[in-house]
């Protein structure tokens, strides 16, 4: 062992990069100038990878794991060795497993005493994880397209990132890899609780077997507040002949593209973007290489599963970032590249005037390609839809360029990094070269800093979501209007529960939400101007719990002034109780997968609004109730079309658990008649104000043996995501103009909306129905209109 | 091939030094290619020389030297695409490595101490790391800090949990 030597940071960084083995060559090179002039560096670097090889071997769940496997008669995840080998093969693995079951048992029986002085780690802002991170097993077998066991794949877990504010959301996270063994079966151990902005976790499987062809898989997780042991069940994929996707490239001019780059974004269930924000991420082996176009505009790529999509992004100085999705074995898909269009300019500080270095900026421009996030119905939305985004962060000198559409609209957002006194905005720029900010200046804010905790224990609250959000009142803004906010400017408490965020002086709120719906909603007060001041007099005046339509977990007012120090902060979140039970279909068997809605379960990136909650194996949870109150629960089985309402106390009688029996949905048959005339079908997307619009109740809350004082939030059922054939794009009439809302669920107060449009004026119409057990109930006519129509 | 003298205890040497193995040769290849694919060669040269193997012989001095010579033999070839280091600084690090590894065990042991007096976050900032595989950049997203901090925290912890295996071995050899 050395005598103390600390070397620089930039020596820190660069051997844990090459513990890491990340290093690049000119990293390499670096490294290896620095340890030939240094020799007491020479004996830091060789401890430093021989402790991180010796860590990999004692914490690595998979030489425990695989120890263990191989006692249970599982082959350990090696190619076959040569048959005349298997002797001494034999021999060795027995060796291994001796060594390996010693390992585990010392581990797990190693007595606990503290005889050498602590270990203590000199660092200021040392985080404190929270609990062991919780762990999924995912076991399944890999079978060739004859059904013989496939040996050797690469099996890759990934899952969606949680993007924040100012990132582009192609780029799903690797959370583990391994390979096939001789019987074609794998083994990954995922974190079952990573963190997610979606009310399930669920994760894809990236199949890369060579000569097979790519394939993904989603598998979903068992929530975590179902079962703290995830047990997932085996999969076993079959993989069909590998296909090839083909497509054209054509200039402006009609002229073939020749020399065209593309990068595949997206494949099937796994988006993977191996640059991001000009940065390159995690390598994921198999993913498809870069692909150029030949002399006639053309490429392919071939080696693709039949079922995945593949999304190609143009990357090229001469044409704007296209996006462009080809399905494998289908005819030649060809698309026109507009030109490129730079956007180009420098970030400051409005009070300043000084160059701000690594801003992030996203370019949302509207294209030909369509994104969306999965819900808890496996329903894709899209969120943002027709947009492809781009982004990059500015240069020591504020610089930003980033590639764009000539003929199309932007908005460009610019968020600072975190910490920094100044605000993230949004700009609006029109298409062509007009208004391109030559300069585009952040105003100052003020940094807050603050713990999100559990009120009753104290304890802090990691992985929490905060945004702040200030009046409008459309007359007298408090600041820039440009500012983001709201869920936005979102930022999440670290292991200690902590945040930062940057707010603008004046009236603002914090809004805090728990990393899980376990804890108690509360209604968002509302903005009410005490006075006539164009920046003060705002207050926040609670909301009713019966009005209520938007909650949050925690929510703080605060008027900071920008020469006063800001406060510290402390969200307090109240924990409440879980009501479990059971959920059966019409026949009496468990269900599979449902969803359940109920109000005040709500999502920080919806803005507080309502977030359905997954129904697994049979099972319900519904967390975040309060003792002493009744739930009215909404359950949807969209695939057999079934679904209840019932009512669910808290706290539960864990001798009678809830038990619930789904009922076949209703229809609703409404004919929609513009101007007295029926629709033509599949007409709804291009009209969009022609439909009517449903909405779903969610009942409140209430006390026993009294009714609701308040008939409930009426939610509109496209953004609940529940069911994809209520979202415009899949809204149809029949060739009488009759539309059918299906799959409503029996006993649901549904409320049918739509304008009639007189003169200048819009006058809304609402009808209100629920629907029987099998019931396809006949509605009124719906009788919207258009402004040429109704003079 | 020849089989070994005493096939047992080859193949109990073998199987202990897999890990010093791999450890030796990651000093040696700090950009981790094909480290697996080396010390399988290591290994088949050692199976195939086995016969010269002497039980109660230094198991470690020899494997460490094959496991040397196949990295360096590895290097020629790959200098052509990317850099590698120096044949003088490999020579260094080799002999170093060697004489670390060589008390493995010793210090395995004493690092299963060093782990448990670990505070709970540093511990499970290692569990990320080693147990679930996460690169640092995704601990970084995980615990919404940069990542070049995360990697000098690594740096300390490992540094921390070094310098109590050197006062356990210390305290030990003088018990």
């Amino acid at each position: 062992m050395s005598q103390p030597h600390e070397p620089t940071e930039n020596v820190m960084i660069l051997i844990s990069r090459a513990v890491q083995g990340t290093l690049t060559d000119d990293e390499s090179r670096t490294l290896e100038q620095l340890l030939t002039a240094d020799p007491a560096l020479q004996q830091l670097y060789v401890e430093q990878m021989l402790l991180d090889t010796w860590l990999n071997r004692s914490l690595s769940a998979e030489f425990l794991g695989g120890a263990i496997d191989m006692l249970a008669g599982v082959a350990p995840v090696q190619p076959p060795p040569p048959r005349r080998r298997w002797r001494r093969v034999l021999l060795a693995a027995s060796l291994l497993i001796g060594v390996g079951l010693a390992v585990a048992v010392w581990w797990m029986t190693f007595p606990r005493s503290a005889v050498v002085p602590e270990p203590q780690v000199v660092q200021n802002e040392e985080p404190r994880l929270a609990e062991a991170p919780k762990k999924a097993d995912i076991r399944g077998r890999i079978l060739s397209l004859e059904g013989k066991p496939l040996i050797g794949a690469q099996v890759t877990a990934l899952a969606h990132r949680l993007f924040m504010p100012g990132e582009r959301t192609l780029h799903d996270q690797i959370l583990a890899v391994g390979k096939t063994d001789d019987e074609g079966r794998f083994h990954l151990s995922v974190a079952a609780d990573f963190p997610t902005w979606y009310p399930d976790r669920r994760v894809a499987l990236f199949v890369h077997a060579s000569g097979e062809g790519l394939h993904t898989v989603q598998v979903p997780l068992p929530s975590i507040a179902v079962e703290e042991d995830a047990v997932v069940d085996p999969i076993e994929v079959r993989l069909s002949k590998a296909e090839t996707v083909r497509g054209r490239l054509l200039d402006a001019a009609g002229k073939p593209a020749k020399g065209v780059t593309l990068r595949v974004a997206r494949l099937g269930n796994v988006a993977f973007d191996p640059v991001a924000a000009g940065r390159p991420t995690d390598d994921l082996p198999g993913w498809p290489g870069l692909v150029i176009s030949d002399a006639e505009g053309r490429f392919e790529l071939s080696g693709i599963g039949p079922s995945e999509m593949v999304s190609f992004r143009v990357e090229d100085d001469r044409f704007a970032p296209h996006s462009i999705a080809l399905t494998p074995g289908k005819a030649e898909d060809s698309l026109r590249l507009q030109p490129l269009r730079w956007i180009e300019g420098r970030v400051i500080a409005a009070d300043t005037g000084a160059p701000l270095a690594g801003v992030r900026l996203t370019a949302d421009a509207v294209t030909q390609q369509k994104f969306g996030v999965h819900t808890v119905a496996d329903e894709q939305v899209p969120l943002l839809r027709w947009m492809t985004t781009v982004d990059t962060r500015t240069d020591l000198d504020g610089r930003f360029r980033i590639r764009s559409f000539p003929q199309m609209s932007h908005i460009l957002e610019f968020h600072p990094p975190p910490g920094s006194p100044y605000l993230a905005v949004r700009k609006q720029q029109g298409p062509g070269m007009a208004g391109i900010p030559n300069e585009v200046s952040l105003p100052r804010g003020v940094v807050v800093r603050g713990q999100m905790t559990d009120e009753l224990t104290g304890q802090p609250i990691p992985g929490g979501s905060v945004f702040w959000d200030a009046p409008v009142d459309g007359v007298n803004l408090p600041f820039d209007p440009s500012v983001v906010q709201e869920a936005s400017g979102i930022t999440r408490t670290d292991a200690e529960g902590r945040f930062t965020l940057t707010i603008p002086t004046g009236p603002v709120r914090l809004q805090g939400f728990g990393p899980t719906q376990e804890y108690i909603a509360r209604p968002i007060s509302e903005w009410t101007r005490m006075g006539i001041s164009d920046r003060h007099g705002w207050k926040l005046t609670p909301t009713s719990p019966d009005q209520a339509i938007a909650y949050c977990h925690a929510e703080t007012f605060l008027e900071l002034t920008p020469d006063a120090p800001p406060p510290s902060l402390t969200l307090s979140l109240h924990k409440g109780r879980t009501v479990r039970g059971e959920v059966l279909a019409a026949d009496g068997g468990p269900v599979p997968r449902a969803i359940l809605l109920c109000d005040g379960r709500v999502s920080p990136l919806r803005n507080g609004w309502g977030q359905p909650l997954p129904v697994e194996r049979g099972r319900f949870v519904l967390p975040g109730c309060e003792e002493g109150k009744v739930y009215t629960i909404l359950v949807l089985d969209k695939y057999q079309e079934q679904g209840a309402v019932a009512e669910v106390s808290c706290p539960e009688d864990p001798e009678h658990r809830p038990r619930i029996r789904l009922q076949p949905c209703g229809k609703g048959l409404v004919r929609v008649k513009p101007a007295g005339k029926a629709l033509p079908a599949s007409i709804a997307p291009l009209f969009p104000s022609m439909f009517p619009y449903l909405y779903l109740r969610l009942p409140k809350p209430h006390l026993p043996g009294e009714p609701p004082r308040d008939p409930g939030t009426a939610t509109l059922v496209d953004d609940l995501g529940i069911n994809m054939i209520y979202t415009l794009d899949h809204r149809r009439v029949d060739k009488a103009g009759e539309l059918t809302l299906s799959g409503l669920i029996p006993g649901a107060e549904y409320l049918l909306s739509w304008q009639i449009q007189r003169g200048w004026i819009s006058l809304p119409h609402t009808r209100v129905f629920r629907v029987k057990p099998g019931e396809a109930l006949k509605l009124p006519d719906v009788v919207p209109g258009l402004p040429r129509d109704n003079p | 091939m020849s089989e070994p003298r005493d096939s047992e205890e080859f193949v109990r040497e073998l199987t202990r030094s897999q890990t010093r193995l791999h450890g030796f040769i990651r000093c040696l290849l700090p950009q981790q290619e094909s480290i697996d694919d080396i010390l399988q060669e290591t290994n088949l040269v050692l199976w195939r020389k086995a016969s010269d193997f002497t039980p109660g012989s230094d198991f470690w001095a020899w494997a460490s030297q094959v496991a040397r010579f196949q990295v360096l033999s590895y290097l020629k070839q790959r200098s052509r695409d990317r850099h590698v280091f120096d044949v003088g600084l490999l020579e260094h690090l080799a002999r170093i490595a060697a004489a670390q590894a060589e008390t493995m065990e010793e210090r395995q042991a004493a690092l299963a101490r060093c782990l448990e007096q670990l505070p709970p976050a540093q511990r499970q900032l290692l569990e990320l790391r080693y147990s679930l595989h996460q690169s640092d950049e995704m601990i970084g997203a995980t615990t919404n800090r940069p990542v070049n901090s995360i990697r000098q925290t690594l740096y300390r912890i490992r540094e921390v949990l070094l310098r109590c295996i050197e006062r356990r071995l210390a305290t030990e050899g003088s018990s």
